[in-house]
């Protein structure tokens, strides 16, 4: 067993330092004592190690992940939590407030009825000023990095269960707005189980075909939205790795939010139109186009930023 | 208003075991330890222990002088600190008080 071993290699790039040098480089080593058995039993006890030195180590990491860049991932998890609440205030206010808010649900009602679906949208949004707000001081990128996708696993987690909670709540929403329980359920109310046994069955039929294709671009959206934390987390990184002031970190982040909710919602109706005279145009790839601009830009921002920070350095 | 006392040197079966063997027979490899223990330590948890020993005090590690071949990985040699010879001690002999069944 070498050091340029391919196995090895792998794991140092995902291991400490201290776990190389004190787990898996001894047991490693240990397999070149150990001619005549097979190799497997080295690498089942490396895997064996590597899961027991995991267990064992989780407080102490997650101590120190609390703590580290005074206590940037509390800071990041509490400034997303307050974002994500104010933003859903934000898009549920209008509907709130307009005409076609009926009195006789309350406040609170309308409130926990709304949310799930504006959730879906602030939560990932949220990114945008949590994560710049609490790693504006951190210096390493790759830890900064790390920690980000780990708060866009979390989003996407937590925007998927608000996900599977909105058609029940805008069917509740509905019922309790017109005082009637049996109206049918429309697309908007219909879990993605039911969406896509619709647009399968519409699909079967000539007449169904543009229907079917709006129903899959509803599908599709929905999970496009979910999967929007990923490119938001890696431009909230971004702009972390820009390491300005509160101030200026406060007006980028929340100016980031709201372009990318109005651009959300304009393009909304472009891809209406575009579905409706583009027959050739899948629904999918409208749908996930968001996704793929907004990796893209934040790809280049986080490579700006990378080479912005390497000339200060020099 | 009282404080609670730092907290007394602990030691688990096989630490005990681990700085037991590394006092009877010196600089000892992982394997070697594993062979000596008869069975008692596995080959896949001994370096994790091992790691915790050296983060109390209780054992230093050194790399082996270099292999043959190139690129070869070194093996780590163990060897118990004077505090662990002394927290050896005062656990065997806490042991023999409070619990003789378990100091065998």
């Amino acid at each position: 067993m070498t050091i340029d071993h391919p196995v090895r290699r792998f794991l140092a790039r995902v291991c400490s330092a201290g776990t190389m040098a004190r787990v898996v480089d001894p047991t490693l080593a240990d397999v070149r004592f150990e001619r005549g058995r097979p190799a497997w039993i080295g690498y089942a006890a490396l895997s064996r190690a590597l899961a027991v030195h995991a267990i064992v180590s989780s407080p102490a990491r997650a101590r120190r992940l609390w703590n580290e860049d005074e206590r940037a991932m509390p800071k990041a998890a509490l400034a997303c939590a307050a974002a994500a609440v104010i933003g859903t205030l934000v898009l549920i206010a209008p509907v709130m407030m307009g005409n076609a808010s009926p009195q006789r649900i309350g406040t609170v009602r309308n409130i926990v009825l709304l949310s799930p679906q504006a959730m879906v949208i602030a939560l990932p949004a949220s990114m945008l000023l949590g994560i710049p707000m609490a790693f504006r001081r951190s210096r390493d990128r790759r830890r900064v990095l790390m920690r980000t996708l780990g708060i866009s696993s979390a989003c996407i987690a937590g925007a998927l269960t608000m996900l599977m909670l909105v058609p029940d709540a805008n069917q509740a929403y509905r019922v309790e707005a017109s005082g009637m329980t049996d109206i049918p359920r429309g697309p908007a109310e219909w879990g993605l189980r039911e969406l896509r046994k619709e647009f399968e069955s519409l699909e079967r039929t000539p007449a169904g075909a543009q229907a079917a294709r709006e129903l899959r671009y509803v599908y599709q959206v929905r999970l496009s939205l979910v999967g929007m934390a990923l490119p938001l987390g890696l431009l909230a990184a971004a702009i972390a790795a820009l390491k300005r002031g509160r101030t200026w970190t406060m007006a980028i982040g929340s100016m980031a939010s709201i372009g990318y909710i109005a651009a959300l919602f304009s393009f909304s109706d472009a891809a209406s139109t575009v579905l409706a005279r583009a027959p050739a145009v899948p629904p999918a790839a409208v749908a996930w186009l968001p996704v793929a601009a907004l990796m893209a830009v934040a790809l280049a921002a986080w490579h700006l930023a990378g080479a912005r920070a390497a000339r200060a350095a020099a | 208003m009282s404080r609670k006392p730092a907290a007394l040197p602990r030691l688990s079966a096989k630490e005990s075991l681990i700085l037991d063997l590394l006092t009877r027979d010196g600089e000892l490899y992982g394997l070697q330890l594993v062979a000596a223990s008869k069975g008692r330590l596995k080959r896949g948890t001994v370096y994790v222990t091992l790691g915790r020993m050296e983060d109390k005090g209780y054992v230093t590690a050194r790399a082996e002088d270099a292999p043959d071949g190139a690129g070869g990985l070194p093996r780590r040699l163990y060897e118990v600190t004077p505090f662990g010879v002394r927290v050896l001690k005062a656990w065997t002999t806490l042991l023999h008080h409070l619990a003789p069944e378990l100091a065998r």
